[in-house]
């Protein structure tokens, strides 16, 4: 028997007035499973993460999450919200006050018992090393530290889903490492976690499933189906003069050359590359490195794009 | 019902906080209640040719001694303490006025400080009923208004008991006309006020100026009310009541209508 999914969209539309911000959104996510939003700027990333968690009414489509329909009924929105955790673009917290008491405010909100929220409020500022300035006023905060309160606010209520808009935006390579670590926990405690981004890689390094989008879905499958299916190429690093004419195997070709550089695509690097080595030695090329080069996430997602 | 309290609860005890550490609110919670509380005493220690009767009856002062007489007449009491009762509910105007300037200028910065702080996404995002919320920005809005309202009716009673006794030697205490309006009808301004004011907000790109021209619409519009029924207001008990009666289903019908045109795509997408 399958669990129910966390996600069940099907052809979900959002307008504002007569602009077209999603088209058509199908998708389904699982607990424990990372989906990553791709796409540029303006393409529907925050409105589809704004209406899958309750936020925003889709004009047409349906969609159910944790369970219950969304946009149908006041109570199920009521019971999504409840149930999910939202990070969004920017954090968003009241600056005159304390971590602790913004904390407390949005636990208080999420309708926990006054007894449950000092623990849980307590919990989470010590998950996010922020315990020790728990009472400072958030204005003092660093953009790291907003964001990791940020994180700690959406998890006060234990949601079973959460929505992470851009979450490692202007972070540092310590946090944005420490964030990815949280994630990967997460997703292990079997959370469905959903994540906006503009990084490539960080969709590929955390994603179970990648969702391209531009409007319109432009991808939607695991994270390894985004590779290409096809193509490799090989980065020559080379002393000296680039041979004026040489020939090269077969299913080798010479993309470019350039001061010091050349590349070369080929159809399969465990055959290719034995022979095109022995061809470059042959034609007298002072070899210096000969480098794989994994091609193709990002042209393949610009590939996407422009369909 | 619970649900709705609990959320009640936690956004004043937030908005509380807010508005105690912002000191761009202070002089506004502090002048204005002052002012409220010394204006029937000084109402008292400047009419003392009015209470004597000595002034000249102005063409536009003559609807009040004309009030001043059928009370005096009405209550079988002195011509004086007529006099000092009337100027006493005529003070209660101020009352009137005072809610509705605090909740003007307050409620821009409760608009404001979200919009600038960007919290309305995770206040929205949490299962926080669109009522409740806006329910709760009424009562953020207008309850501390209201309270300083009281607090600086009270003080300017026992204020204009001291001064009437100390200039004229009569005792002459606030009568309903003064508590009706100040308990009743000045609470009803201050929600109506709180009410506009948030859907005006939310109709347009800067709530600050929305809150001016709330301001702008309303303060000219209850002046005229007060203009032309003001002099009834403080000699019919019954139109003063029928006034909250008024005011009372004003409220409620402005908050349906804010209810249904406030909703949380219109604060997402507009309050950015």
């Amino acid at each position: 028997m399958t669990a129910t999914p966390l996600i069940q969209a099907t052809a979900l539309t959002r307008r504002f007035d007569q602009r077209l911000a999603v088209d058509g959104l199908s998708l389904t996510l699982a607990a424990g499973r990372v989906l990553a939003l791709l796409g540029p700027n303006g393409a529907g990333k925050t409105t589809t993460m704004r209406m899958l968690a309750g936020l925003l009414a889709p004009s047409s489509g349906t969609a159910t999450v944790c369970g219950f329909a969304l946009g149908q009924r006041d109570q199920d929105n009521d019971a999504i919200r409840a149930r999910c955790g939202v990070v969004p673009e920017a954090p968003g917290f009241y600056e005159r006050l304390t971590a602790r008491q913004n904390l407390r405010f949005f636990a208080g909100l999420q309708g926990l018992a006054t007894a449950e929220i000092d623990r849980r409020v307590t919990t989470e500022l010590q998950r996010f090393a922020l315990g020790e300035r728990a009472d400072d006023r958030v204005a003092t905060y660093s953009k790291g530290m907003k964001q990791r309160l940020s994180l700690a606010r959406a998890l006060l209520h234990q949601p079973q889903l959460l929505f992470l808009d851009e979450p490692t935006a202007g972070l540092d390579p310590k946090a944005t490492a420490e964030l990815h670590q949280l994630i990967r926990e997460l997703r292990s405690a079997g959370k469905g976690i959903v994540l906006s981004t503009h990084s490539l890689e960080e969709a590929e390094a955390l994603a179970d499933e990648v969702l391209v989008i531009d409007t319109r879905m432009r991808f939607l499958g695991r994270a390894e189906d985004l590779q290409p299916q096809q193509g490799h190429e090989v980065r020559i690093g080379f002393v000296g003069d680039w041979p004026g004419s040489a020939a090269w195997p077969t299913d080798c070709t010479l993309i470019e050359v350039g001061s010091g550089s050349a590349r070369f695509a080929i159809a399969d690097p465990g055959a290719d590359m034995p022979r095109l080595i022995a061809a470059l030695v042959a034609a007298g090329v002072p070899l210096l490195s000969v480098e794989p080069v994994r091609r193709g996430l990002r042209e393949r997602y610009l590939e996407l794009l422009a369909r | 019902m619970t649900r709705t309290l609990s959320a009640l609860r936690w956004m004043l005890w937030r908005e509380f906080l807010d508005q105690r550490q912002n000191r761009m609110l202070w002089p506004i919670y502090i002048l204005m209640p002052l002012i409220g509380a010394a204006l029937p005493a000084l109402i008292a220690l400047g009419s003392a040719a009015i209470l004597s009767g000595d002034a000249p009856v102005k063409p536009e002062m003559q609807s009040m001694v004309n009030a001043v007489r059928m009370l005096a007449a009405a209550s079988g009491i002195d011509l004086e303490i007529a006099a000092a009762t009337i100027l006493l509910r005529a003070s209660a105007g101020y009352f009137l006025l005072m809610p509705l300037t605090i909740v003007s200028i307050a409620g821009a910065y409760a608009i404001v400080g979200e919009k600038q702080q960007r919290t309305l996404e995770p206040v929205l995002a949490t299962p926080l009923a669109t009522g409740d919320f806006l329910l709760a920005k009424l009562m953020a809005v207008a309850v501390p208004a209201v309270l300083m309202t009281w607090i600086a009716a009270v003080l300017g009673a026992v204020a204009s008991v001291a001064a009437f006794y100390w200039s004229h030697d009569i005792l002459v205490w606030p009568d309903q006309f003064y508590w009706i309006a100040v308990l009743v009808l000045g609470p009803e301004i201050g929600a109506m006020t709180a009410l506009v004011c948030l859907r005006v907000s939310a109709r347009m790109q800067d709530p600050q100026a929305a809150n001016q021209i709330t301001a702008i619409i309303l303060v000219p519009l209850l002046l005229i009310v007060f203009s032309l029924v003001g002099p009834a207001l403080i000699t019919r008990i019954d139109l003063l009541l029928g006034a909250c009666v008024v005011g009372l289903v004003l409220v409620w019908a402005l908050f349906l209508w804010v209810r249904r045109g406030f909703n949380r795509e219109e604060i997402l997408c507009r309050w950015r």
